[in-house]
């Protein structure tokens, strides 16, 4: 392979790789803080993109407006997710939530088939520049945003948690649920946030990804077993493995497209995850603790 | 009759009044294909989610493997009957030994996992799988897949017929539902009721976990694969779609609907999920939302499923009933 080839290779993965760590980031954020895996999150990813493309497509928005619109229509959808659905089955233990999820991300699809149809419908680029050439290797601007984005987002809820009384609120709630309402902090409030951020961060990389890959209705699925996957390379449970859990799962579909072959991709990456599940549950990039 | 009596009765009476049922459908259904076609179709559903009670719904573990051994089972029927020539019956004796054995051999690392990463490792093993039939064309035909596959026959006797096909079925449904009711009342099922609640528990009350978990798996990818054997032989083609993710999300779906620990709930599961698509598609594009309401709603509003929502109902009748008896006797 040539080096400039590589190089391609080498850009696409970090691409995918910055929207794999978006969703498992959302992952992680639901998950430390009320210990729910959304079988919905990838469906947010679809919402931003849908959204944001056919308003764009349909409508005539310009791109940044209905891209802000497509970001916001996916953080109502986890207002609903979470405030709706999750906090009223948050008794009904752990099965009952997975199948609450599972139902909810078959009725966003249907939903966006309605709304959408099945073509998929991509987005103009924001950045109205050429791609950069390196060594004869294209970098589209868009996946230069993309990845920004996604290192911007990780440094902004890292601030978020360590130093906002929400934030605090929501790291204190994921540590022990009835000593942090003991303590004064509205549980049911600081669940339904990180629902709705999660949702933010998807929808973020939903209308990011639309001017780089075009996006259809039924992709939200995928999504979550991508990000869900990525999420537990890295480590679930904290936000800066999971990011890292992204961009290592798109370069490694990347690798394994460029040096193997591109039908094998999602199965390499699957065969990863089952392997590290097997040798390290806990995930790649966080500190091993013992567990009950 | 006490309440004691009243149970062991019924408890005799449903077997035999099931397998009446079973044999007097098809005149109930006047011999339409078309309805025959649909309670073949539930029986198979039946059979696969026979195995996934048994491991999800007793035991608490949430495998999505099934779709993987339902296709793995087809597939082996497929070849040994298609590039080997072999009778049909001896390709089902293969699909549920070759399914079996994979389930056996995953069974040990994957079974260590428990709930959401259970899950996940094995849709992975699934969409692997499915890659794999994939991209080995020459094998089993790729994406177009394999078509012109024999009918099972018995002699000169062959089950090319709904009718025939339908007693097929339902006689294997009826055998393996018969087997599922006994293991779920022997020690094996008190054991997986104790370790679906607390592994380490159940460990401490002799129960051996790792055995067991991985012995009721192996039965539901066995249950798995004749079930995948039996549809692709009737609809007589086999291609990847049939197997994928989507599948075990059904399989699921079914339980949760039906109710997960009965074996009543498989089969009103199984029942709902094949007859609602068809009630429904007179709706055109709003179906599958209308479907994933009434799926989100089961999940919510009854915990038990169909079963569960039906045996209380059966209960509160027939307290409500004996004290009215009572008062009349006063």
């Amino acid at each position: 392979m040539s080096f400039s080839a590589f190089l391609q290779f080498l850009f696409s993965g970090v691409t995918t790789g910055a929207v794999y760590a978006f969703v498992a980031l959302a992952f992680s954020v639901t998950f430390t803080s009320s210990g729910i895996v959304n079988f919905a999150q990838g469906q947010f990813v679809m919402i931003g993109g849908m959204v944001a493309a056919s308003l764009c497509a349909g409508y005539g928005i310009p791109v940044l407006p209905a891209m802000l619109i497509g970001v916001a229509a996916a953080a109502v959808a986890g207002l609903v997710v979470g405030a709706g659905f999750i906090l009223p089955m948050l008794r009904r233990g752990e099965f009952t939530l997975i199948l609450v999820t599972l139902g909810l991300s078959i009725v966003f699809e249907a939903l966006a088939l309605i709304a959408f149809g099945t073509d998929p419908l991509s987005l103009p680029s924001l950045l109205d520049l050429e791609p950069l050439m390196v060594h004869g290797a294209s970098l589209s601007p868009d996946s230069i945003l993309l990845v920004a984005a996604i290192l911007a987002v990780l440094a902004g809820f890292h601030v978020f948690v360590r130093y906002t009384r929400w934030g605090r609120a929501m790291r204190a709630t994921s540590i022990d649920t009835s000593v942090a309402a003991s303590l004064g902090i509205n549980v049911a409030f600081t669940i339904a946030l990180a629902f709705v951020l999660s949702a933010t961060f998807g929808g973020l990389a939903g209308v990011l990804l639309a001017p780089v890959i075009s996006t259809g209705a039924q992709t939200g699925l995928l999504m979550t077993l991508k990000g869900f996957t990525a999420a537990v390379l890295g480590g679930i449970s904290t936000p800066a493995g999971s990011v890292a859990g992204g961009f290592l799962l798109g370069l490694v579909e990347a690798m394994a497209t460029g040096f193997i072959s591109s039908t094998y991709q999602n199965a390499i990456g699957l065969g990863l995850l089952i392997l590290l599940l097997m040798v390290r549950p806990e995930g790649l990039f966080t500190a091993r603790t013992r567990r009950a | 009759m006490s309440a004691e009596q009243s149970r062991a009765f019924g408890r005799q009476i449903l077997p035999v009044a099931g397998i009446g049922l079973v044999g007097v459908l098809p005149v109930l259904l006047g011999g339409s294909n078309s309805l025959l076609n649909i309670a073949v179709l539930i029986g198979i559903y039946f059979i696969v989610c026979i195995g996934l009670s048994l491991i999800f719904g007793i035991g608490g573990q949430l495998s999505l493997a099934q779709a993987a051994f339902y296709g793995i089972g087809a597939y082996t029927s497929a070849l040994f009957t298609t590039k080997l020539g072999a009778p049909v019956l001896l390709g089902f004796c293969a699909a549920a030994l070759t399914a079996g054995v994979i389930g056996w051999i995953l069974a040990a690392p994957i079974l260590r996992l428990r709930t959401v990463y259970l899950a996940m490792a094995t849709l992975a093993f699934g969409e692997i799988l499915i890659t794999l039939i994939r991209e080995n064309r020459g094998l089993t035909g790729g994406s177009t897949g394999l078509l012109n596959l024999p009918a099972p026959a018995v002699g000169p006797f062959a089950f090319d017929t709904p009718l025939s096909y339908y007693y097929l079925v339902w006689t294997v449904a009826l055998a393996a539902a018969w087997v599922a009711r006994n293991i779920i009342r022997s020690r094996i099922g008190l054991g997986l009721r104790a370790l679906s609640d607390t592994e380490i528990g159940a460990a401490s009350c002799g129960v051996d976990v790792a055995r067991f978990k991985t012995w009721m798996f192996t039965l539901g990818a066995v249950l798995a694969g004749i079930a995948g054997a039996l549809f692709v032989h009737y609809i007589t083609f086999i291609s990847p779609d049939s197997f994928s993710v989507s599948f075990s999300i059904l399989m699921v779906m079914i339980l949760a609907i039906g109710g997960r620990d009965s074996l009543a709930g498989a089969l009103l599961g199984a029942i709902a999920v094949t007859v609602l698509p068809i009630l429904l598609a007179s709706y055109d594009r709003y179906s599958e939302l209308i479907f994933g309401v009434l799926f989100l709603a089961a999940v919510m509003f009854l915990p038990n499923g169909l079963a569960g929502a039906g045996s209380s109902l059966v209960r509160r009748l027939t307290v409500s009933a004996r004290s009215s008896g009572e008062r009349a006797s006063d």
